[in-house]
């Protein structure tokens, strides 16, 4: 049983639950990038090894992490930075235009 | 009260399903064996993420990219609307 | 509210030094930690720290969406070129026989490119921001 997975995964759970109780967009919009970030401390913990050196040649160990969730994560992260800006913006729009940031009242007004 | 109960149960539950398939969890290392071994020959990259990225899986960073050019283009649309939900 | 000496002196002493690393951050991607993506980052935060002192560094964002595009487009072009070279879509453009020298080449244009992209497109986003606050 590797504990730093299993860790992980609840921080991943932790941003879901957020996701379903928060009232406000902005505390969605949070709970939606600590879900993003626990996503990838999941796949670095997934490639890691006890004693692994960074993933470059010309080191002294010649044990290195698995440079491959590495790669991917380069990815998730500037994604994940485009989708916060996007929901932002938006976000702004909707408060120009009903006044609130209330979930409950966007959908009461909208009917 | 009674919905923030149901949603713990069912995070709770999809806990326990991920516990139980990670009981028996193994690392392979093949890919990792083998670009230590032939990246740097392949690529000419010491730093093997570099290696990965630009070489092996080059499709998707580009695409990546994209998508960088979208949300900006998005957003600078959004932002030019005045008081008005698209 | 007016901005103090300190943080303005601190500001413009630090700009060149940030844009240098993050230009060797960028150019060195293939050797050390670091890369395009890691890099561009870096250069547009050596640009937004004159945001903090008042400064309006970007006047127009409409140009600097137009250099991400041309950016993208050449970024595309580098990676089509494989396909008469070598013969398979998106790879490097020297044939895999070629030495290690030859292969950097294409990896440092290729991080030259993202990191300028990247850059760009994070200025443009921030500056967005920044002009609708006002």
């Amino acid at each position: 049983m590797r504990l730093d997975i299993l860790l992980s995964f609840v921080v991943v759970l932790i941003g879901i639950y957020g996701l379903t109780i928060s009232k406000n967009i902005i505390s969605s919009i949070i709970s939606l990038n600590i879900t993003q970030a626990a996503v990838v401390l999941l796949f670095l913990s997934v490639g890691a090894i006890e004693g692994g050196e960074a993933p470059i040649l010309g080191g002294f160990t010649p044990s290195i992490v698995d440079p491959i969730p590495q790669a991917l994560m380069i990815t998730a992260i500037v994604i994940g930075a485009s989708i916060t800006a996007m929901s932002l913006m938006l976000t702004i729009k909707l408060f120009h235009y009903y006044g609130t940031l209330s979930w409950k009242e966007i959908i009461e007004r909208e009917g | 009260m009674i919905k923030k109960i149901l949603v713990l149960l069912m995070l709770f539950t999809i806990l326990v399903f991920f516990m139980i398939t990670i009981s028996d969890f193994n690392i392979n290392t093949y890919t990792k064996d083998y670009l230590l071994e032939n990246g740097y020959k392949e690529t000419g990259s010491q730093n093997l993420i570099t290696a990965v990225y630009l070489d092996y899986r080059l499709y998707d960073s580009i695409f990546e990219a994209g998508v960088l050019l979208v949300t900006v283009s998005g957003i600078i649309f959004m932002s030019k609307k005045d008081d008005e939900v698209l | 509210m007016k901005t103090s000496e300190i943080l303005t002196t601190i500001c413009k002493v630090l700009f060149p030094f940030v844009l240098s690393y993050g230009l060797y951050v960028i150019i060195n991607g293939h050797i050390s930690p670091g890369g395009g993506f890691q890099g561009g980052a870096i250069l547009a935060t050596a640009i937004l720290i004159n945001y903090l002192i008042g400064i309006h560094i970007v006047e127009d964002v409409g140009l600097l969406v137009k250099v991400e595009k041309y950016t993208f487009i050449v970024i595309m072009l580098l990676a089509f070129v494989s396909l008469f070279t070598r013969g398979e879509l998106f790879t490097n453009f020297f044939s895999i026989q070629s030495s290690i020298l030859q292969k950097r080449i294409f990896l440092i244009l290729m991080n030259f490119f993202i990191g300028i992209k990247v850059a760009t497109g994070l200025i443009a986003i921030f500056s967005t921001f920044i002009e609708e606050g006002e």
